[in-house]
């Protein structure tokens, strides 16, 4: 009995061989996916990366680092695996790190293309997704990137850094996308993704040999979609104050004018917002209370900032500053009745009851609601300097006319 | 036939035991030649005739093996008395000689009366000398044990940064003396035994009575009776006839040449076992983590032998699972590697001609032969084997495209790691249950090792040495252990002994915490 349970357990391990594994010399990697619709068919424009190259140390050969393969499908998965007849090995998918949606695509609606990257085992839900904002996926993915050795690499990288230090993007993953399209209390954004510069000379590898390369690639604006299509695009201070309400501002600038002319500059190192909504006879009422630690960054006019007075003027200035940031995107959002900040989502939350009565008229109730703003916000730092060099500079002027 | 039965065999050897446990003859010369006879008249067989006394002459006889005897004793103090001083005793009115003899004579410590063959040569071949006098049918036995042997030597095994550096050496007084000068109790109690019917092995028992648990002391003793086999060269034949379980690659005795771990182990309620003839001395019973704990780790700070021994529990997974780890991660689990590590990966992979389990088993396998040639070589070759060592598993082997430049460095981590360990033969365990591991990963990823560390933590929690369970007190879990085994604590907070191994007077220490004076 032990001998036959040990050679059972002995063929467990020999004779299963290693099964489902795969060597990292057969596997490609694939790090973007581009989808677009070319005569109602999807075409689908996969970067892959050559490891050899991009590991390298002395760059020796003069080969891409990335390398681009289009097939053209009925069908998502279909397409993926259509791309084999192209690619040299199986394409590898758990390591993508970006999803681009052609603008003409994610108008028509991305839903259809959802579920198989759902589905698939082998896709992690991790990676960003963007729409090419005016242009296909597949030029996006086209332009060769400076730097960072791959494009999605770069626009990857591009998102979590202007989210977290310039707060005009949303870095959006599948799952929170699933949950947007699927609420009725929330729209969805999705990051868009520009190149300004001339495209067909932007894929050389001579672009990016250039000091300025020939066509760069921006994120710098959010596409909002109702239900799963695009509708239009924010400006960049719309999306900053989408930012501001949804509670999305790490760190950004800000500057305000200086009544008595000139500009300061602040950098806002915290930023909290808490959104209250409720309602009363189908009259829904926001309330964001904002606070926000900022610190003085560059001071172009003439006021002293020792004065306490003047510091909570500029404190003052500053709030009416980022109300507006975010009375305007609301503005947009109510006129074209589509909440992109989940105002829907957190009354059903606080007020499941009135959610209720108010879900099917949401667009409507969303448009007449009332927004009130309560800003709390304080100047911390005033860094390595106290008074501005302009003030200093006024000063030696009036000595010398005096 | 090669196997006889263990009857069989037994039969024979008490057939001889048997045939030499005849009397003595009261004839000199008919047992000289008895003696002579049954040695086969080898070399260093001694015999010398000479007469005591002078006015009446009795014939006598020195009989001694050359070389395990200290023949200073042996010239000055023996023969010099029988044959010299014997002349001013004779005056006395002493009647019986063999009581004036050692009442009178013999200037040695020990003496013993033999009466048989056997008795005779029980002492004759442990060094002892045998005097025989003409018309009696008995003699003296006296001890003369002595020889070269190598002194004292320092620690080759498990050095220590601060601590004391002798070590045990061959002979087993020696090695006794050294615990008895460090444990100065006359609860430390030793029982001799002799195993090994050809070898006649001397094997000591040593514990604290009233502190090491009656239980395992008999159990050992029992176990120690029962041994029949012919030769008992090294600590290790104790070891393999006395312990629990015989299917398992973990060592459930504990060996060491320190003298300090031997006598704090006794200390704790353990039992050693010296044997004659090895400087390795056992300790039983012996826990999983008896094997991750060094000595120095009470000479250092509590601290700094905390960290060191959190530092070795890492090491013993980092030896026993990188190389599996390795595998299943590049052929199952490419999507839990961070995606730059992963294209480093595939780009060293590029080109090897080997799958990553082929390349890691050899690589791993080359990597055991250095170190096996490096222990057997002289050591006026063995810094040739660096050399090649280093060019086979390092650059070349990676320049010409073999194995990839991680395979290298996680061969090197390993290895690195298994050096960690303070005793040697848990570290041969760890470098075996690596090869299994690295099989488990190539077939079933980390599944497969997975499955395999809940089956050895199994095994390891089924095992025994000598009752006490091998996890303890891990294994069946016990709060005031802990104080000893992930960390050490101070002394002060350490009050008991550890339970299961030590079950009565398990107080050890009452010190307070020390505290700075008063009023400052």
């Amino acid at each position: 009995m032990k001998g036959f349970i040990i050679s059972l357990s002995l063929s467990l391990i020999l004779l299963s061989g290693c099964w489902s594994g795969r060597e990292l010399a057969d596997i490609l990697i694939g790090v973007a996916l581009g989808i677009d619709l070319v005569d109602d068919q999807y075409q689908v424009t996969l970067q892959v990366l050559d490891p050899a190259e991009v590991a390298a140390n002395e760059g020796t050969s003069t080969r891409s680092t990335i390398t681009n393969y289009t097939v053209t499908a009925d069908t998502l998965f279909e397409a993926i695996r259509q791309l084999t007849v192209t690619t040299p090995r199986k394409v590898f998918l758990s390591h993508l790190r970006l999803l681009v949606y052609g603008e003409e695509l994610a108008r028509e609606g991305i839903g259809d293309t959802l579920d198989f990257l759902l589905r698939d085992h082998e896709i992690r839900s991790d990676f960003v997704i963007t729409v090419a904002k005016g242009l296909s996926a597949k030029d996006v993915l086209g332009i060769m990137s400076p730097l960072e050795k791959t494009l999605a690499e770069k626009v990857y990288t591009s998102i979590e850094s202007s989210e977290r230090n310039w707060a005009s993007t949303q870095r959006v993953e599948l799952d929170e996308l699933m949950d947007s399209i699927l609420s009725n209390g929330k729209e969805a954004v999705l990051t868009g993704v520009s190149v300004r510069g001339d495209i067909e000379k932007g894929k050389e590898q001579s672009s990016v040999e250039r000091t300025s390369p020939l066509a760069l690639v921006y994120v710098d604006s959010l596409g909002v979609l109702k239900h799963d299509q695009l509708i239009g695009w924010l400006t960049r201070e719309e999306s900053q104050g989408l930012n501001f309400v949804v509670d999305n501002v790490q760190n950004t600038v800000e500057h305000i004018d200086w009544p008595e002319g000139g500009t300061i500059t602040l950098e806002l190192i915290r930023n909290q917002t808490k959104m209250d909504v409720s309602a009363k006879d189908d009259q829904v009422k926001v309330k964001l209370s904002v606070s926000t630690i900022a610190n003085i960054g560059d001071v172009a006019a003439n006021v002293s900032i020792r004065d306490l007075e003047t510091l909570s003027e500029i404190e003052k200035h500053l709030g009416d500053k980022l109300k507006d940031l975010m009375q305007s995107t609301i503005d947009v959002a109510q006129k074209e009745q589509i909440d992109i900040f989940g105002f829907g989502d957190q009354l059903r939350r606080q007020d499941p009851k009135a959610w209720t009565a108010l879900e099917k008229n949401w667009p409507e109730a969303f448009a007449n609601a009332e927004i009130s703003y309560d800003m709390l916000i304080e100047i911390r730092q005033s860094g390595m300097v106290t008074d501005p060099f302009d003030r200093e500079f006024q000063k030696k002027l009036d000595e010398k006319k005096n | 036939m090669q196997f006889r039965s263990k009857k069989k065999q037994k039969a024979i050897v008490e057939n001889i035991s048997k045939d030499h446990n005849v009397p003595l003859s009261t004839d000199l010369t008919e047992n000289s030649r008895i003696i002579s006879n049954m040695l086969g008249e080898s070399v260093d067989f001694v015999s010398r005739s000479f007469m005591i006394g002078v006015q009446k002459p009795v014939k006598a006889q020195l009989f001694y093996i050359d070389g395990i005897v200290d023949s200073v004793i042996i010239h000055h103090d023996l023969l010099k008395g029988l044959m010299i001083e014997s002349r001013e005793a004779e005056q006395s009115n002493q009647i019986d000689r063999l009581e004036l003899l050692e009442k009178h004579l013999l200037a040695i410590g020990m003496v013993n009366h033999v009466e048989t063959i056997t008795d005779l040569f029980k002492h004759l071949l442990s060094g002892d000398s045998i005097l025989l006098i003409d018309g009696y049918a008995k003699g003296f036995s006296l001890d003369t044990r002595g020889g070269e042997n190598r002194g004292i030597a320092s620690v080759t095994t498990q050095e220590v940064v601060r601590g004391p550096k002798e070590a045990f050496s061959e002979r087993i007084n020696l090695n006794i003396a050294l615990i008895r000068r460090k444990i100065k109790d006359p609860n430390l109690w030793m029982k001799n035994y002799k195993i090994g019917n050809k070898t006649q092995t001397d094997v000591t028992v040593a514990y604290l009575n009233g502190v090491a648990n009656d239980d395992i002391v008999q159990e050992l003793d029992k176990r120690l009776k029962d041994i029949d086999i012919d030769s008992i060269l090294e600590g290790a034949y104790i070891e393999e006839l006395v312990q629990d379980g015989v299917y398992t690659p973990f060592p459930t005795v504990y060996n060491t040449e320190r003298p300090d771990t031997i006598a704090a182990g006794i200390l704790e309620g353990k039992i050693a076992i010296f044997v004659d003839g090895t400087p390795f001395v056992l300790l039983i019973p012996a826990l999983f983590i008896d094997f991750l704990q060094s000595s120095e780790d009470y000479y250092q700070r509590a601290d700094i032998a905390t960290f060191i021994r959190v530092l070795r529990t890492i090491s013993f997974f980092l030896a026993l699972l990188t190389p599996s780890l390795y595998i299943a991660l590049t052929i199952f689990h490419q999507e839990m590697v961070p995606t730059t590590l992963l294209i480093s990966l595939a780009a060293q992979r590029e080109g090897i001609p080997f799958p990553a389990f082929i390349e890691a088993v050899l690589m791993e396998f080359t990597f055991e032969l250095l170190r096996e040639a490096g222990i057997r070589l002289p050591s006026t070759v063995g810094s040739a084997i660096s050399i090649v060592g280093a060019l086979v598993l390092g650059q070349a082997a990676v320049d010409a495209g073999i194995v990839s430049a991680m395979m290298v460095i996680i061969v090197s981590f390993t290895a690195i790691s298994s050096f960690v360990f303070p005793s040697y033969n848990l570290a041969i365990t760890v470098r075996m249950l690596r090869f299994g591991y690295m099989l488990l990963a190539a077939t079933l990823g980390l599944y497969g090792i997975f499955t395999g560390l809940i089956i050895m933590v199994l095994h390891m929690v089924s095992l025994r040495s000598f009752g006490v369970p091998y996890l303890t007190p891990l294994g069946p879990f016990s709060l005031s252990g802990q104080k000893d085994v992930f960390v050490r604590a101070p002394f002060w907070l350490q009050r008991t002994r550890q339970p299961l191994q030590s079950q009565k007077n398990i107080v050890r220490n009452q010190t307070d915490s020390p505290q700075p004076p008063k009023g400052r």
